[in-house]
């Protein structure tokens, strides 16, 4: 199955995706802009083939709405292409997910975040790989820790031989939400070349009382006051998103998801 | 007509005894100032009013309206009518003003409040005290002067219209112009809502503005003297010692207790080839 995109307005495209449309392969044609929302659903697994071909601009946004789902994403970015993607992995099922974006191209740019609510097992790999040289990547997580949350996340720069000039950058943060949880958190960089810029950062923390104090002071329940510094914690990863429909688009998904959840 | 009644409150901090046996009776349509050197107990009983979780009752009784407030949640108590405006705001990263003022709003309201009429009700406060117009859509206090976090204090309780607020040194950071705003703010809201006040401050210039109806002076955990609007004058002008000589009282000054910075994550670590100065 093959998904070819040639349009010059950004118009949000929308596709439900489960085991049966394995693998799924998506293409955007040269100088093209998309934003496309993929919602997953089922169980299973599911391999997923995307390519930026030159100069192609696509935003990705990731709702999980499955079960037990274990997903392969290969990202294939040509040269001055850019690519934007954004994950709400937000309810409460396992999930197993590798996420590679390569990025071919010369000039070729991605930008990762995530945001995740974790009540179960959670396995997650975050990798940008750059092929070529004066390539941009850049990745921010997120992460919530609830009741029996258990992730392990690898976030993975690596810059190949011929990637001069590249900028490697990543950021996780965790938030701990219960004392019955685990979070580990893998930050590794792999770096073939001298002239590069890369860096990584990690913080991991609790819900500050003092803050949760000011709200419950304003009328709010510990669980509403503790549901709005969730969404405040998660907000970042949709400051990624320059389409602003797209962008209110995740903030409601956050916003509903996170209501939905017990936190607390 | 609302009265807040306050008897013989004990109050500890990790084990440490502070307010050691307080009585304070507030109602509607008054205006008590509180005064006292810095670390004699004030902030310490307005947080163990609004409940605090650090500040531990250990005797004593505080009711509104015959309620038992004692026996609430810190948010069952604002949503009984009581407001702290507090001395060191919270800041709130990703969550905008206008996001936290309408939940605070809807936590005491059975159904939500109308888009049009909260936009009305927000945009008259800010307008009222000369904020900027942005102000709803930053995130709460967050790179807010130290003079905009004190103002967003008095939006919010203009807002939530509550029957007793207490403001903890609400006129620190505020230049003469926003002194004479906020005042003129909190004193609309009192006219119009017979709000019962509990002002603590260390200037005099604010309670000229203010007019306390009641004066109280704290020392070492007890309110020792009590006034009327005359008594902040003549604090401002001769300080505490003559109340040393004339009650007796010994009056040990404590650096006012610094706020309790805690940030909210911990880094484990960072590390970074040739990494940009920015960079998290």
């Amino acid at each position: 199955m093959s998904d070819a995109v040639n349009q010059n307005v950004p118009a949000i495209v929308q596709r439900t995706l489960n085991s049966a449309d394995s693998p799924v392969v998506l293409s955007f044609e040269p100088y093209t802009k998309q934003n496309v929302i993929l919602t997953l659903e089922g169980e299973g697994k599911i391999d997923v083939k995307v390519s930026l071909m030159e100069g192609s601009t696509v935003t990705l946004l990731w709702w999980n709405r499955g079960q037990a789902l274990e997903i392969d994403e290969t990202y294939d970015v040509g040269a001055f292409a850019n690519l934007t993607l954004a994950y709400a992995d937000l309810n409460d099922q396992t999930l197993v997910r590798k996420s590679e974006v390569r990025l071919i191209g010369e000039m070729a740019k991605a930008e990762l975040r995530s945001a995740a609510v974790v009540s179960a097992q959670r396995n997650l790999s975050y990798q940008m790989t750059h092929v070529a040289h004066d390539t941009t990547s850049e990745m921010g997580n997120y992460a919530v820790m609830g009741e029996n949350g258990i992730l392990s996340m690898d976030v993975i720069g690596r810059i190949e031989k011929n990637g001069f000039r590249s900028n490697a950058h990543q950021s996780s943060r965790v938030l701990n939400l219960s004392e019955n949880q685990k979070a580990t958190v893998f930050p590794k960089l792999y770096i073939d070349n001298n002239d590069v810029q890369a860096g990584h950062a990690q913080s991991i923390g609790q819900v500050d009382p003092e803050q949760l104090y000011y709200l419950q002071a304003r009328g709010l329940n510990r669980d509403e006051a503790v549901k709005l510094i969730v969404y405040g914690y998660l907000y970042p990863v949709a400051e990624v998103i320059a389409d602003e429909e797209l962008r209110e688009l995740f903030l409601t998904e956050i916003r509903e998801k996170v209501n939905q959840t017990c936190l607390t | 007509m609302s009265t807040l009644n306050i008897k013989d409150l004990h109050v500890s901090i990790d084990g440490k005894e502070i307010l050691k046996g307080v009585d304070l009776n507030v109602n509607s349509n008054e205006i008590h100032a509180l005064m006292g050197p810095n670390g004699n107990g004030k902030s310490t009983l307005l947080a163990a009013i609004m409940g605090h979780p650090r500040y531990e009752v250990t005797q004593g009784e505080i009711t509104l309206d015959g309620e038992d407030v004692l026996a609430m949640e810190v948010d069952q108590r604002s949503k009984a009518g009581l407001f702290l405006g507090m001395q060191y705001p919270q800041e709130v990263a990703g969550v905008t003003n206008s996001d936290f003022l309408k939940a605070a709003l809807n936590a005491r309201r059975e159904k939500p409040i109308g888009l049009f009429a909260f936009i009305k009700e927000m945009e008259g406060a800010i307008a009222k005290l000369e904020m900027k117009s942005d102000l709803a859509h930053r995130y709460v206090n967050e790179g807010f002067s130290g003079g905009e976090k004190k103002r967003n204090e008095i939006l919010q309780m203009m807002l939530l219209k509550p029957r007793l607020a207490m403001l903890d040194e609400i006129d620190s950071g505020l230049d003469v112009d926003a002194l004479k705003v906020v005042a003129t703010a909190i004193l609309d809201e009192y006219a119009k809502q017979q709000t019962g006040l509990i002002i603590v401050s260390h200037y005099d210039r604010f309670y000229q503005l203010i007019k306390p109806t009641h004066s109280h002076v704290m020392i070492d955990g007890k309110i020792v003297l009590s006034g009327d609007d005359t008594l902040a004058k003549k604090i401002d002008e001769e300080g505490y010692d003559w109340l040393q000589k004339e009650l007796g009282v010994k009056i040990t000054e404590v650096s006012d207790e610094a706020p309790i910075v805690r940030s909210t994550v911990g880094s484990l670590g960072v590390c970074a080839v040739n990494p940009r100065e920015s960079h998290e």
